[in-house]
């Protein structure tokens, strides 16, 4: 990790370069909190440890100072002071410090703080590539990572956070992709009178209708999902459409009014009951009156 | 008034900390930390003298309790424990303004440095 070293005494600054060198740390130490402020700025290091007593700027207004910077990356910050823990912590964490050590240094504390500051910083930043804008392709949907190296969505998320994928169809996809061919194959060859196609004759073409009785649950259950959990404009134009088109395939008069009505006239409840009692009818084994023939 | 001078807590403290001076000697691979260090600490503590000597001339005592804190950290660290008391009891007698005892207390100070120089150094010498 790359480590800032603010402190004024040279003894004090030499043996942290030390410890932290021999650890495999990148280490550049300064005199004074001024000093340190510049560095910082424009080398980015993970982590600061800063004596509190400085000249010029004090490990204090540092910390505050590299705090208002709101960099992009999170700084771990180590207040390491002879000043005493109890009187001074509450202080010192208010300004921004995250970590409080006390001289004389004890190497071996020292070393196990690092630990945990590398363990949270490295979270962050993982959070903080989340959170940024991230590049796709217009096209592909493919997505550039910070090497400049292109990767699917899927591989991009996996290589930054060791999340796995599965992999299915979003309710949007599967009604463009599932659905829809469904429904322009049975509208384009059935007979349209008044602007309507006639619904599906169950009896000649029993594949079509359970398909599209199927597709109707579907499109019903997503409806009622989003229905419960976010209110009723939560419902797409898209699935109210196909709730709509698929009632006409279907022959069922109340599902067609229902979602030509438009979401915004409907009650949620109202169209809940009526999806319900729709899934009923439509459902083999249900007591649900016969429907209307083509 | 001020109030008389206490026993100075030094005159019963060790040189070093045989503990410190051991995590030290993990660290020193090669006896060339140890020999910067001595270095490094010279100078801190001849800034130290210059900066308190001038808080006593001038009757002020922030700078000397800065000086002394600063001095306490580095001192603490290398493991030098009677010099760390030392810089302690000046930085308290800077906080009272007692600055007849802070004089005290700086004529002590140049042999102690050189003591924990010393005993410093013959360690490194030791471990080399």
């Amino acid at each position: 990790m790359k480590i800032l070293v603010a402190e004024d005494s040279g003894a004090s600054r030499l043996l942290l370069s030390h410890v932290l060198k021999s650890a495999g740390h990148e280490v550049i130490a300064e005199v004074n909190g001024e000093r340190a402020l510049e560095v910082y700025q424009r080398w980015q290091p993970a982590v600061v440890i800063t004596d509190w007593q400085m000249p010029e700027l004090d490990g204090l207004q540092l910390v505050q100072r590299i705090r208002a910077l709101r960099s992009q990356r999170y700084t771990w910050i180590i207040m390491l002071t002879a000043r005493e823990f109890k009187t001074n912590y509450a202080l010192t964490m208010g300004a921004g410090v995250d970590d409080y050590l006390t001289k004389p240094l004890d190497v071996e504390l020292l070393m196990v703080r690092i630990q945990v500051a590398r363990r949270v910083v490295e979270l962050s930043n993982e959070v903080s590539l989340l959170k940024r804008v991230i590049p796709v392709c217009m096209s592909c949907r493919s997505v550039r990572d910070t090497s400049e190296h292109w990767m699917e969505l899927d591989q991009y998320f996996r290589c930054q956070t060791g999340i796995d994928f599965s992999h299915g169809l979003c309710p949007d996809c599967f009604f463009e992709r599932s659905v829809l061919p469904e429904l322009e194959r049975y509208e384009a060859s059935r007979p349209v009178s008044a602007g309507v196609p006639a619904p599906v004759d169950r009896q000649a073409h029993p594949e079509l209708y359970s398909d599209l009785v199927n597709h109707l649950k579907v499109v019903g259950d997503r409806l009622v999902i989003m229905l419960r959990s976010k209110g009723l404009k939560a419902g797409t134009e898209l699935q109210l459409k196909l709730l709509g088109r698929l009632a006409v395939a279907l022959g069922d008069g109340l599902l067609a009014s229902l979602a030509s009505s438009g979401p915004g006239q409907l009650h949620a409840a109202v169209l809940r009951d009526e999806l319900d009692r729709a899934r009923l009818a439509l459902h083999p084994n249900s007591a649900a009156p016969e429907r209307p023939g083509p | 008034m001020n109030p008389p001078l206490e026993t100075p807590r030094t005159q019963v403290v060790s040189v070093l900390d045989p503990e410190v001076v051991a995590v030290l000697r993990t660290l020193d691979e090669d006896g060339s930390l140890l020999t910067e260090l001595i270095e490094e600490f010279r100078r801190d503590a001849g800034r130290f003298v210059l900066e308190a000597s001038a808080g006593v001339s001038d009757l002020d005592a922030e700078p000397i309790c800065r000086a002394a804190h600063a001095l306490r950290g580095s001192s603490g660290s290398l493991g030098m424990v009677g010099l760390s008391t030392l810089c302690l009891e000046v930085e308290e007698l800077a906080q009272a303004r007692r600055f007849e005892a802070i004089g005290a207390r700086l004529a002590q100070f140049e042999p102690g440095v050189e003591r924990a120089l010393a005993a410093l150094d013959a360690f490194r010498k030791g471990s080399a």
